[in-house]
């Protein structure tokens, strides 16, 4: 398994797992202490990991505005629709990367597959 | 973090430094490793022994300049330690990258952190406040924009109440406590991202990284809309340097679709910007623009499609805001005078502690941008283009003429200009490759991060006296909250109390400021302004608000005793509370005499 497969299997379980912990009856310091992480970096990892930037540095630099940037666009929307639910909107936006991730890993599965079959071509 | 050179003329396509001697040979040297890796053991030494040391220091010794009186001397022990462990691991001839990231976030640890590990209660009131704000939109799913004006800009309050009470988190004790440490290591990635961005040198990015601590004095980085705008403030110029500026040229340059997300995120971090601080999208629009007009930028229109998001934003959805007092909020644009002497002359003030406090951070400023002037002398004469990192460096400052920002706008545009001055000061302190062997450039690194240090403790933490919350205060506060009925008066003499904190909407908070009358007299103006509510009140007298009075007000020791008296033996005021920390006072209504039918 390549290194972007990897990171993308780890960044979407990361998620899963955080979406387990939310639901949980788990303390909240343990809950923090393993979510928080994910919440701050992972949804705006999703982001630049489909922009294909190829800039480690980059990526990691503009991963939390990136992030933090949609968690105001959720906690917004929930305030000017008066639907407020702090736990659905925490889950929602973990459940949305790791579907993106699920679909980057989708893609390179089809890419390596065709990879393949041009090879045994 | 990479060590790759992210110069827009080099590109990504260099490789990690390797412009001193090429390495011995594996095995050729056993003591030459051994000393490489005995540079490892000086990150956790120092973190060990200088957080211990700050565990186990008495926050009662915090004196008049604040929390250097309390700092034992095992930290500036590991803190030299430190210091000198980076400066060898910074004239390696191939840098290790671990390594110097391991000495940066022991640094982050042992001075921003140093409060978190020192004091038993978060720290500065107005951080209790905005957990005050998040608990409210926590609790109600709402915003109260006529109650407080940071209410319009909700957008960092309401993202922290998804994340904290989605993670069922109730005690804001403990994100108050790490939040600055937080925000600071979200902030040290970009950080090192600009500085690499402009330099073919990997060892500036690095070092510009260490020095951004020291010289980030201003404190804005505990739980608040400023520190978390400022982290997106500086993704926002990340992505804008990187795939929107003239002359970069990328390895693998994004494709058009891709280019075009880019600047959806530029957007979307910049909105995020707008709905969370009011005077941070002005520095970005100030940044955006000076890019522009230099020539650096590819989105000439950026500037303006920025501007007009910001407008319609205040026109919008921030009314309550500035509705009502026009005045107030552009009565300062082009007021120069008034802007710098509210900002510098206003705040040298106080007691003899405090103006040296004030004074040391005009000298910490004027460092700060002379060594910066002296990284673009260095760069020149290497013909090395300084000119995006003069524009950002200089682009804050057209915005201490919209504004005085209650006296901070100085502070804030010095902040929004460091990441820049960081990476032309390691520009002006990285010895040269020729002379990376000469004693002078061995001494250089060590002798400046001294200096910083040492002036970071006081220029820093120099209100800690105030600034600081005592356990005994909470204790004070939590039992006003249990014998308080809603909707009383809980007065205060000063805005250093940590309350609020919880149930902002559920009382009137009013703070007193000390008159220069007689305590009595001014014991009767507390009384008059509590009387006006029919549902009562509190007054409380934190040690913290006499320190402010003190230090700050100047007012006397011997009033503050006269005050004490005069509280003790009014029959408007009876103690119901106190500690070592702490006074509550329930106010006695006078009675109401009977005239008769």
């Amino acid at each position: 398994m390549d290194r972007r497969r990897r990171s993308a299997w780890l960044l979407a379980w990361s998620c899963l797992v955080g979406v387990a912990l939310v639901l949980a009856p788990v303390p909240a310091g343990v809950r923090t202490l393993v979510v928080l992480p994910v919440a701050l970096l992972v949804p705006g990892l999703c982001i630049t990991r489909r922009l294909r930037l190829r800039e480690p540095l980059i990526e990691v630099a503009i991963a939390f505005p990136i992030s933090a940037a949609l968690w105001v666009g959720v906690a917004q929307a929930e305030l000017y629709v008066h639907a407020w639910s702090p736990k659905v909107g925490l889950v929602v936006l973990l459940l949305a990367s790791a579907w993106s991730l699920g679909a980057e890993l989708r893609s390179i599965a089809v890419l390596d597959a065709r990879r393949v079959a041009g090879g045994v071509k | 973090m990479a060590t790759r050179e992210l110069d827009p003329a080099a590109g990504l396509s260099a490789s990690p430094v390797r412009d001193g001697p090429v390495p011995a040979a594996r095995g050729d040297r056993p003591r030459r490793v051994d000393a490489r890796t005995a540079l490892w053991a000086i990150p956790p030494t120092s973190a060990v022994v200088g957080g211990l040391s700050l565990a186990h220091a008495d926050p009662a010794r915090i004196g008049d300049l604040g929390l250097i009186s309390a700092i034992p001397v095992g930290v500036f022990a590991s803190l030299a330690l430190l210091t000198l462990g980076f400066a060898v691991a910074l004239r390696e001839s191939r840098l290790r990258p671990a390594l110097l990231a391991a000495h940066i976030l022991v640094l982050l640890l042992l001075l921003p952190g140093a409060p978190a590990l020192l004091e038993h209660e978060p720290r500065f009131a107005t951080a209790w406040l905005h957990a005050g704000f998040v608990d409210y939109i926590a609790n109600t799913g709402s915003t109260l924009p006529n109650l407080d004006a940071r209410f319009s800009w909700p957008g960092f309050f309401a993202a922290a109440a998804v994340l904290t009470r989605g993670l069922g988190l109730r005690d804001p004790a403990p994100v108050l406590t790490w939040a600055p440490l937080a925000f600071d290591l979200l902030a040290l990635v970009p950080v090192y991202a600009i500085a690499a961005m402009t330099t073919k040198d990997a060892r500036v990015p690095w070092l510009a990284t260490w020095l951004f601590i020291p010289a980030n004095w201003v404190g804005q980085d505990y739980f608040s809309p400023q520190a978390f705008a400022f982290v997106l403030f500086l993704g926002f110029v990340v992505v804008l340097l990187r795939y929107f500026s003239v002359g970069t040229e990328l390895r693998r340059p994004p494709r058009a679709l891709d280019r075009g997300g880019l600047f959806v995120i530029l957007l979307l971090i910049y909105c995020a910007i707008v709905w969370s601080h009011q005077l941070t999208p002005y520095f970005a629009v100030a940044a955006t623009a000076g890019l522009v007009l230099v020539g650096a930028c590819r989105l000439r229109t950026l500037p303006l499609l920025l501007a007009v998001i910001v407008v319609a934003f205040v026109s919008y959805l921030a009314v309550s805001y500035w509705a009502g007092h026009l005045a107030d909020v552009l009565g300062g644009i082009g007021k120069l005078g008034s802007t710098f002497s509210s900002n510098v002359g206003n705040r040298v003030s106080g007691s003899p502690a405090h103006e040296w406090v004030s004074r040391l951070r005009i000298v910490m400023t004027a460092a700060v941008s002379a060594l910066a002037l002296i990284g673009v002398a260095r760069r020149w004469r290497r013909r090395s283009s300084s000119i995006p990192l003069v524009v950002l460096l200089v682009a804050p400052y057209p915005v201490l003429a919209l504004q005085a920002y209650g006296g901070e706008v100085l502070l804030r545009t010095y902040l929004f200009a460091l990441p820049f001055a960081a990476a032309l000061m390691a520009a002006g302190l990285v010895p040269s490759a020729r002379r990376r062997g000469s004693a002078a450039s061995a001494v250089v690194v060590p002798l400046v991060t001294a200096a910083l240090v040492a002036g970071f403790f006081v220029a820093r933490f120099g209100n800690e006296a105030f600034e600081m919350v005592r356990p005994g205060e909470v204790a004070a506060i939590h039992r006003l909250y249990r014998v308080a009925a809603p909707a009383s008066t809980l007065a205060s003499i000063d805005e250093n109390v940590a309350w609020r904190s919880t149930g902002i909407a559920s009382f009137t908070y009013v703070t007193l400021p000390i008159e220069r009358a007689s305590p009595r007299r001014y014991l009767q103006f507390v009384s008059d302004e509590i009387a006006r509510n029919p549902n009562g009140g509190y007054l409380l007298v934190t040690a913290s608000q006499i320190q402010a009075a003190r230090l700050v007000g100047g007012v006397s020791r011997g009033w503050l005793a006269g005050f004490r008296r005069a509280l003790a033996v009014s029959p408007r005021f009876r103690l119901v509370y106190s500690n070592r920390d702490a006074r509550l006072y329930r106010f006695r209504p006078p009675a109401k005499v009977f005239h008769g039918p």
